[in-house]
């Protein structure tokens, strides 16, 4: 790696030389042109904001791992990627100090929401979560016809725990996403610490699935992933994707970490061979970045954090309230039905969050680039004064 | 190996056309490489240049140029998930529905066939509704059926070890679903469009309610006249669907990217279970390219014909007796334990197929390499074989 994060951002932004901003800036010009048709609108004017993708994309050297994978002939795309399952496990393992039978691994972490959403819900067991977040478990759990309970935010949009814990009698899981998505907000650390042990002792039968996909981009001092409780309590699974600040949303891997009796119990119903060799290849590039630039996933929260602190502060500067944002989006009360606001961007070259009932005038944006976010709160400006305008 | 790494580079890079030649030829070390020693990992073991892999029913060749192209100018759409990516899985879902004359609501994607024959027997299946399969078939249904406590009716395979489609049809007669596997794995044989058709017309009308899934792995290796797909009967009637996958002739297995193809209620059903952002975005820009390059698949289906042809005439000029194969793998009865056989191979470095029950003490799977493996791989087998009894007058398994 020998462009610096600041240069990166820079030829990002301008699109400039480097083949790996080359590379990116060509892909998003073409996804761009792609909406530009539909929005009939000029490309440079296309930012999307709608599905917390990390804009960076994997990094110069996951790209390479995937060439190398890939060789001269790309004869490794024809073969099964079984040889290469084992030595993810491992290093997944080692990075956490934990064992490989600690590890499950899935095409995102979405496999591993619907293996434990399988396993732990039915009729009788509830799944229990926020109202709203990540909706996988809830949307699994009423296709195989098991019970959900939802239970609403606190006023500043966190996962209510006392509300919750209240939920939790009788149910089969918790799932803990935390960061949540939609609303982006974080429990506070030392309540979350204390919340799962009382939640599980206060619950024989309870498992607690808590999704780290965000957790990356916390900021909040104190917060700690919940793996090193997961191995030692056989009822905690930790999800975990490289999607986010990984960026390979396309590509497709995350993981669970948990006892090793309980990645056996997920193992029972767990669907193998879901993940690409390609994929298997990038991952395992950058998790040797992981030891080889431990820096590199803090620069990119830092990246993320700089952005976000630079969208929030627009909309507070205007009097629009947001969450405290702890991950790669904003969730702001926007005071107007969301959809329209999404149209209204949509028009302008900018795709924004869906809405997430109840919450019918809070738009999600994620956090594009430094220039994305500049060049977005101009539309934001442009869509929010014309709401006001016909609304006054 | 003569050819370094930059010559393939250049060979390979210019596009389409450059590549097949050469590599056939040159596979070995540099083909490894290409395979799984090339990470610069510590943590992954260094390739043996000399194994040859004809376990897994592999294509040794890979996608081919014009895919490996697509994946290279897409590594920028690794961040996007794939309903934002360049190349989305809806337009990879409307290119394949257009190829079958039909609708996006007739193709359902997923991440190989595995997800497919697994949503299908949580689909069409239930404690009164058992799965029917061949006795020695693919075995994934079955061992998803064990799992979600569906009961299964296996049929003994026929005397040349084909499906016995007549004995399926009496059994499927009440059941959830028919697991045709055609041609079937493990015994590469190949029922033609009359039997198919027979099939799912009897079992349409005597069981309305059992659907019939009929898995076209390896259909594109079809050398059969006779044959055709049954994609045409999966849009004709309400309960027959097809399963497809990338993993075989167009040499994608390691992509993980399958569909299958049905009436838009069958379909939903599928769609209702299967995973969410289930395949990957490289994978989809690799089946798009491919799907615009009829040319490249018809020169692997020639190729494997000829590979196919040279290893069965091997086996038979020996005396060994082997199926009717239709696919890129072989079926022969070695007169040996497969376990004997493959144990016997591997310390040539020959790594072939598993045990495959009820013929697993006479029977081995040998998947088709390139000439140039199974040359060597039939010089192996010779040494291998040498001991055991042949049959040649036996026209059975």
């Amino acid at each position: 790696m020998s462009l610096s994060r600041r240069d990166f951002v820079r030829t990002l932004g301008v699109g400039a030389a480097g083949a790996y901003a080359a590379t990116f800036v060509s892909a998003r010009r073409q996804e761009a042109i792609a909406f530009a048709a539909q929005t009939g609108r000029s490309v440079d004017q296309v930012i999307n904001l709608s599905n917390n993708e990390n804009p960076m994309g994997p990094g110069q050297s996951v790209l390479d791992a995937i060439e190398r994978a890939l060789g001269p002939t790309g004869a490794f795309a024809g073969r099964y990627p079984f040889p290469l399952d084992k030595p993810l496990h491992e290093v997944i393992a080692k990075k956490w100090n934990v064992k490989p039978e600690n590890v499950m691994l899935g095409a995102g972490s979405t496999q591993i929401l619907v293996n434990a959403t399988h396993m732990y819900t039915s009729k009788d067991k509830a799944v229990v979560g926020s109202l709203p977040t990540y909706e996988e478990c809830f949307g699994y759990a009423a296709l195989i016809g098991s019970r959900t309970k939802a239970v609403p935010l606190t006023s500043d949009f966190r996962m209510d725990l006392d509300k919750t814990m209240y939920a939790l009698k009788g149910s089969g899981m918790l799932f803990y996403c935390n960061p949540n998505n939609p609303v982006a907000s974080l429990v506070n650390p030392s309540d979350s610490k204390e919340f799962i042990p009382r939640a599980l002792k206060a619950n024989k039968d309870l498992r607690i699935l808590v999704d780290e996909a965000y957790i990356d981009y916390v900021t909040t001092p104190g917060h700690e992933t919940m793996i090193p409780m997961a191995v030692q309590e056989p009822r905690i699974i930790v999800a975990r994707t490289f999607s986010k600040a990984y960026g390979m949303a396309g590509l497709r891997v995350g993981y669970a970490i948990a006892h090793e009796n309980t990645i056996k119990e997920l193992d029972k119903f767990h669907m193998g061979n879901t993940i690409s060799g390609l994929s298997y290849s990038a991952v395992l590039a950058a998790l040797e970045r992981d030891v080889a630039d431990p820096s590199y996933i803090p620069n990119e929260s830092k990246r993320n954090g700089e952005a976000r602190a630079f969208t929030l502060k627009w909309f507070a500067d205007r009097g629009y309230k947001a969450t405290d944002a702890q991950a790669n989006f904003t969730f702001v009360d926007v005071a107007m039905p969301v959809d329209y606001f999404q149209d209204a961007c949509a028009k302008e070259g900018v795709k924004v969050g869906r809405p997430f009932p109840p919450l019918w005038t809070h738009c999600r944006i994620s956090i594009g680039t430094m220039e994305e976010m500049r060049r977005a709160v101009q539309v934001f400006d442009k869509v929010l004064s014309a709401a006001k305008a016909q609304a006054a | 190996m003569t050819l370094s790494r930059r010559a393939f580079l250049r060979t390979v890079r210019p596009g389409p056309g450059a590549m097949s030649p050469a590599f056939i030829t040159a596979r070995g070390r540099e083909a490894l490489e290409g395979e799984f020693g090339s990470l610069s990992s510590p943590f992954i073991p260094p390739p043996d240049a000399d194994e040859i892999r004809i376990s897994s029913n592999e294509n040794p060749m890979g996608p081919g140029p014009s895919a490996v192209s697509a994946i290279r100018e897409n590594l920028g759409e690794s961040n996007r998930y794939p309903m934002n990516s360049k190349i989305t899985d809806t337009a990879v879902a409307n290119r394949i529905a257009t190829m079958f004359g039909a609708k996006r609501e007739n193709v359902v994607l997923a991440p190989g066939s595995t997800e497919i024959l697994r949503n299908s027997i949580r689909a069409f299946c239930g404690p009164d509704r058992p799965l029917v399969s061949g006795e020695c078939s693919y075995e994934n249904p079955v061992r998803d059926a064990e799992y979600f406590g569906v009961p299964i009716k296996t049929v003994a395979n026929a005397e040349d070890l084909s499906l016995d489609l007549d004995k399926m049809a009496g059994a499927a007669l009440g059941a959830g679903l028919v697991f045709l596997c055609n041609p079937n794995n493990p015994t590469g044989t190949a029922h033609g469009r009359t039997a198919i058709s027979d099939f799912v017309r009897y079992v349409a009308k005597e069981s309305p309610y059992t659907y019939v899934l009929i898995d076209e792995a390896y259909n594109d290796y079809v050398t059969d006249p006779n044959y055709s797909s049954a994609a045409e009967f999966a849009l004709k009637y309400r309960n027959v669907f097809v399963s497809r996958t990338f993993s075989k002739a167009f040499g994608m297995a390691g992509l993980r990217q399958g569909y299958a193809v049905g009436g838009p209620a069958t379909v939903g059903k599928l769609a209702a279970y299967k995973l969410t952002f289930g395949t990957n975005v490289l994978g989809l820009a690799a089946v798009s390219a491919s799907l615009d390059d009829p040319a490249h698949l018809t020169k692997e289906i020639a190729r494997n014909a000829e590979v196919r042809k040279y290893t069965l005439d091997f086996f038979r000029n020996a005396g060994f007796w082997a199926t009717d194969s239709q696919t890129n793998f072989i079926f022969v009865k070695t007169n040996m334990p497969a376990k004997q056989f493959r144990e016997g191979c591997a310390k040539f470095k020959v790594q072939v197929g598993r045990d495959f029950p009820p013929y697993e003490k006479t029977h081995a799977r040998i998947s088709i390499g390139t000439m140039d493996e199974m040359k060597r791989a039939t010089e192996v087998f010779r040494q291998v074989l040498g001991t055991a009894p042949t049959d040649a007058d036996s026209s059975k398994g």
